[in-house]
């Protein structure tokens, strides 16, 4: 088991930037997730780590050594792809032995320990199987029993849960936490499914467009995203241009208290919950809105609220029980405005 | 009315009349000139007789099965390297390589054998680079031999080799040799050890076609083997249209026949021992 570093890599396709300068550490034994939109760089990344792609510039890390000339062959990195790649012709116990056999392991040391390893993952008596007799999950234990079994210094998983289907993904989801609490192992994920990053990780890095926005704890990124791009893409449903007065926002004219070490005058973006925003009820809100829509989503009523704020009618979310109409006065607590940099 | 079952029969009966008139019974009439002989009443294996006694028709089944075994072996070998840097060329490299892998198909066995004799006459072009060179004092006879017939039919039924290569290599997964890497295979071993296991589907159906192929090929063996190297194939033409001995010729035709279906049941056999961890 290793720390991963990923320093200033840079990689180009040509004229093509698929990652710039991404920067990011993940220490020993912890869970690491790089989350973005499909074509943000993030599996380049992931790739760079296992050394299938070699970085224009910049550094790969493993215990603070770098590996950029070492070749995938001699890293010991374990990887999951997001199809597997089980080998088809090979029963699960030749699967997961393959790596041992590559370590000029003798046969009962290799038998031993696919044994342990297909029992960690939970397939106790699936060793003369094939592949293709698997269902998804099955498969998915077995790849991870094969990354695992060779004792990596980091394991990599590429949209580890995105070939499943809803239920097993949730069942999935705490199986590789558990897994991977258990084995101690440092593992870098890569997920375009903000929950799975969420529930998942100790840390999370951001990207979008190439470019490492945001690292950080996942109650770091709930609470305070940096930027617009972050801010939408964890959920948060209203977002506008705004300035930074003295002691809080303009959004449009209308003067909002807020918490931020800005400088006054400078374009900012404010944002906002849809569950934050609150009723001011019959005494005077801040602003006032005119419900344009409205959905039921069983725990939740979500309403567009046409506001002066924005053009676009702004998110509202209400218990169930709570039914609005007509024209509405609506607050927002100082601390519930994040300050974002604009993009 | 006729039931579903009736109309079908109804409907395929002329292509069963055409089939029957134009493949079966010209294949039973030579099953059973094959066991005549003009001399003798009634049948007899008399003509077997004469080829097993017969020093040129024992070599010429022998060469039959040499050139085609070292034929596919041959396309084996450069089959792979080729289907492996096709697949990995780009877009555009491929849109330039399938017409350059596929033209040679288009064009006729014979020109293709012509094109060969040019390159392999004692003035061809092989020979006047090793004169030129000081590698031979004269020139090397190539021309009407076995090594001859091996090299045109080995270029020949290369594509047949490289297409099926292509067709269960590409349908392996990409990651699979990532994978294999990841697990501390170099890439030697990561060829041996999943690229060829991989390819094993497509290894059999290449090999079935281009032994077929190099087995029953008739225009190459012709031109580029001549007189000097006979095949069974140039064997029956000789006995057919030199000899006229049309039992003889039927009789070789016999043996060819049953040699390649001994092979397609080798091949079979072998596949379904090997395609049991594919299916």
């Amino acid at each position: 088991m290793s720390s991963v570093e990923v320093r200033n890599l840079v990689k180009k396709y040509g004229d093509f930037t698929a990652v710039r300068d991404a920067s990011f550490r993940a220490e020993t034994g912890s869970l690491i997730s790089i989350l973005g939109p499909s074509g943000c760089g993030k599996t380049t990344t992931l790739r760079a780590i296992a050394g299938f792609e070699t970085a224009t510039s910049g550094d790969i890390l493993l215990d603070d050594k770098p590996v950029n000339d070492i070749p995938p062959w001699r890293r010991n990195i374990g990887i999951v792809f997001q199809s597997y790649a089980l080998f088809p012709f090979m029963t699960v116990a030749d699967n997961v032995g393959y790596g041992l056999k590559m370590r000029k392991m003798d046969r009962d040391q290799i038998a031993r320990k696919t044994d342990d390893a297909l029992n960690r993952v939970g397939l106790p008596d699936s060793h003369l199987k094939y592949p293709r007799q698997l269902s998804g999950g099955q498969r998915q234990r077995v790849a991870l029993a094969r990354a695992l079994v060779i004792e990596p210094a980091v394991m990599l998983l590429d949209e580890p849960l995105s070939a499943l289907d809803a239920k097993l993904r949730d069942e999935m989801r705490f199986e590789l936490k558990r897994i991977q609490r258990q084995s101690g192992v440092t593992t870098l994920l890569v997920t375009h499914d903000q929950e799975e990053a969420f529930t998942l990780s100790d840390q999370i890095v951001v990207m979008n467009n190439a470019v490492v926005k945001q690292v950080g704890s996942p109650r770091e990124i709930w609470d305070n995203p940096n930027c617009a791009f972050v801010a939408d893409f964890i959920g948060i449903e209203n977002i506008l241009p705004a300035e930074r007065t003295t002691n809080g926002v303009r959004i449009a004219g209308h003067d909002f208290a807020a918490l931020s070490d800005a400088a006054p005058g400078s374009d900012i973006m404010a944002a906002f919950r849809s569950s934050d925003l609150e009723l001011a009820g019959d005494e005077a809100g801040q602003f006032a809105g005119q419900v344009v829509g409205e959905a039921y989503t069983g725990n939740y009523n979500v309403y567009q609220v046409q506001t002066g704020l924005s053009e676009a009618p702004i998110i509202l979310k209400t218990g169930k029980s709570q039914r609005l109409s007509g024209t509405i006065n609506l607050k927002l607590a100082p601390d519930r405005i994040k300050i974002l940099e604009r993009d | 009315m006729l039931s579903a079952t009736q109309r079908n029969w109804a409907l395929s009966l002329p292509a069963f009349v055409i089939v029957g008139l134009l493949a079966v019974v010209p294949a039973v009439m030579m099953l059973a000139s094959a066991f005549t002989s003009p001399d003798i009443e009634g049948f007899t294996l008399a003509n077997f007789e004469k080829l097993w006694n017969s020093k040129l028709a024992f070599q010429a089944f022998w060469r039959t099965i040499r050139v085609a075994i070292i034929v596919t072996l041959i396309t084996i070998v450069l089959g792979y390297p080729l289907a492996i840097g096709f697949l990995r060329a780009g877009p555009r490299m491929q849109s330039i390589l399938l017409p350059m892998l596929v033209f040679p198909l288009m064009v006729s066995v014979v020109v293709r054998a012509y094109g060969w004799i040019v390159v392999l006459s004692p003035s061809g072009i092989f020979n006047q680079v090793l004169l030129g060179l000081g590698i031979v004092a004269s020139p090397v006879d190539l021309l009407y031999s076995e090594t001859a017939v091996i090299l045109g039919e080995s270029q020949l039924l290369l594509p047949y080799m490289v297409l099926s290569l292509m067709a269960s290599l590409q349908k392996a997964e990409s990651n699979l040799e990532e994978a294999s890497m990841s697990l501390g295979a170099n890439p030697v071993t990561t060829f041996f050890r999943i690229v060829i296991p991989i390819s094993v589907p497509g290894l059999l159906t290449g090999t079935l076609l281009v032994f077929a192929l190099a087995l029953t090929a008739f225009a190459t063996p012709l031109l580029l083997g001549g007189g000097r190297a006979p095949l069974l194939t140039t064997l029956i033409y000789s006995f057919a249209f030199t000899t006229f001995d049309w039992s003889a010729a039927a009789a070789v035709g016999l043996v060819l026949v049953i040699l390649a279906l001994a092979f397609v049941w080798l091949q079979r056999w072998v596949g379904q021992k090997v395609m049991k961890s594919y299916e």
